[in-house]
């Protein structure tokens, strides 16, 4: 039985012979797997947006002004006894002010004339990244809202909420559109190797006529889809790969302005090499699809 | 060798291509194949060679029922029958060798020996020169003989061979026709259909006679053959019977 060089060989050499058709099939594969990889490189980058959020958040209790003066003390004990919590801070009503005075100059006329502090003493607690989902931050805030002389706790619920859907969104869109292009793949895969066969079903009769197994047949085939799908993929990421970066510099300030995110990323490693593992293997089987078809097609004649 | 029992073959359950073949050809045996365009024979072969399944009764090859055979098995026994058409099959965007080594390495040979016999049998059908050229930069003839040579390349058990002479003039014929014979020599059963009765006639071989998908007439057979033959035919038929050589039988 020939060796798996030989099939390679041959593949190899059907792609040169058809070089047209081949680097047809490519560039479409390309264009989809393009697609794919644009999303997914829209995703990964809301996704690191969302978790820089997340990193920083902090939970706010605010404390009425008639207080026992020891309430922040215990609040602060409470609080750090919690695992989830990396630092604890007490403000006063004066650095509230202070604050206030410092981050906004421009409103200071506002609270001249005010007769006194507007701004309420507060517990300010930062969550430890990883332990910042809804339902946790929604206990620590709910524990929080029952002790006495405490008024109102603030984490930016609504912000969470808009994340969180962000989050689910962008993961089912990953699966349906991930799922799309690779039913695109196969079916574009399917197709160029149908009119491939069709283009080469003398030589196909003729491998038939002196003997050769269906396996025999196949393997060519499906190593060619392999090959195709490989380097659309490839194609995909080089391409995808330097847009990225001639887009990333032109938009990077405007988000850093916006969003406070500095760098967006590319795809990791990981990934890149799983779509094009992916290409390989729908190519494959596109053609095997094809080719098993094909011969279905044949013996019902 | 080659046995058909009761075979019927038809197309769409009108037009019946044969009718009810018996038949037994044996192992080293060489048979033409007569009869006019229609008359069935490239139906024949291609039951012979499994690329149709008969509508009814047996067909036995080296001893195995083909209809039982899966494509594997069927490919297993197509490595081991030399098929040569009147259209040639090439694959005209192979050269000349790669033709005739696909045959080779359908069967794993080693590169080596594939060179060595493709070589030898293209030295044989005179065509060694032309191993680099695509079969379309050659004559039809020539094309036949490449067909032929990749039909014999690996010494098959059976040969059939489908109007092989054709598009062939004279000479070459000849040619072509000593190869078989040598082929047959060496053991192969050779199963030959023509129109051109120059060459059956005075061969000493066997002849079939297929009329609208009945064999009429068999030079092997003791029976008288059927009225349908004419008479010319059947003379010829004991001609050919007399003048056997005894190593035939």
């Amino acid at each position: 039985m020939a060796g798996l060089s030989y099939f390679i060989r041959r593949a190899l050499s059907s792609l040169k012979r058809y070089a047209s058709t081949s680097i047809m099939t490519v560039m479409v594969l390309s264009v989809v797997f393009g697609i794919f990889l644009s999303f997914l490189l829209f995703a990964s980058n809301v996704s690191h947006l969302a978790s820089n959020w997340s990193k920083g958040v902090r939970i706010y209790a605010f404390i009425t002004e008639n207080a026992h003066p020891d309430l922040p003390q215990q609040l602060t004990a409470q609080l750090r006894s919690r695992s989830e919590i990396t630092d604890v801070v007490y403000i006063s009503a004066e650095a509230a002010l202070a604050r206030f005075q410092s981050e906004f100059p421009e409103e200071t006329d506002i609270l001249a004339s005010l007769q006194s502090n507007p701004f309420p003493a507060s517990i300010e607690a930062t969550v430890k990244s990883g332990h910042t989902d809804k339902k946790r931050l929604e206990t620590i805030s709910g524990e929080l809202s029952k002790v006495e002389g405490v008024e109102e706790v603030v984490y930016g619920k609504e912000l969470f909420e808009k994340l969180a859907v962000l989050r689910g969104l962008l993961f089912w869109g990953q699966i349906i559109v991930g799922f799309a292009i690779t039913l695109a793949c196969l079916f574009l895969m399917y197709s160029t190797i149908r009119y491939s066969i069709m283009l080469r079903r003398n030589e196909v009769g003729i491998l038939e006529l002196v003997g050769a197994t269906p396996d025999f047949i196949r393997k060519p085939f499906v190593i060619e889809g392999i090959i195709k799908g490989f380097l659309g993929a490839f194609v995909a990421v080089i391409a995808v790969a330097i847009l990225f970066r001639l887009g990333a510099s032109a938009i990077e300030g405007e988000l850093f302005s916006t969003f406070g995110v500095k760098g967006l990323q590319f795809l990791d490693l990981g990934t890149v090499f799983l779509v094009l593992l992916s290409g390989a293997v729908i190519g494959g089987a596109g053609s095997l699809l094809a080719i098993i078809r094909h011969e279905s097609k044949t013996v019902e004649q | 060798m080659i046995q058909l029992f009761h075979v019927y073959k038809s197309y769409f359950h009108d037009r019946e291509v044969l009718v009810d073949l018996n038949l037994k050809i044996e192992k080293g045996e060489f048979c033409f194949l007569t009869g006019i365009s229609g008359a069935g024979k490239t139906t024949l072969f291609r039951l012979l060679f499994c690329d149709e399944p008969a509508t009814s009764g047996q067909v036995l090859i080296m001893g195995r029922n083909v209809s039982r055979m899966n494509r594997q098995a069927i490919a297993m026994m197509r490595r081991r029958i030399g098929v040569v058409f009147q259209d040639f099959k090439l694959m005209n965007d192979r050269t000349v060798f790669e033709n005739i080594a696909v045959r080779l390495e359908v069967l794993g040979r080693p590169r080596g020996e594939t060179v060595e016999r493709v070589k030898r049998v293209l030295k044989d059908v005179g065509l060694l020169q032309c191993a680099n050229m695509l079969p379309l930069q050659l004559s039809g003839g020539e094309q036949q003989r490449i067909a032929i040579a990749r039909a014999l390349v690996n010494e098959p058990l059976i040969l059939l061979a489908d109007e092989p002479t054709g598009n062939l003039d004279e000479e070459t014929t000849a040619d072509v026709l000593r190869l078989f014979f040598e082929a047959n020599v060496r053991g192969t059963t050779i199963m030959l259909a023509t129109h051109d009765r120059r060459l059956y006639e005075n061969s000493g071989r066997r002849m079939l006679r297929l009329e609208r998908g009945r064999i009429v007439m068999d030079s092997a057979s003791p029976l008288v053959p059927k009225s349908s033959v004419d008479d010319v035919m059947r003379q010829q038929a004991v001609n050919v019977r007399l003048k056997r050589r005894p190593e035939d039988d």
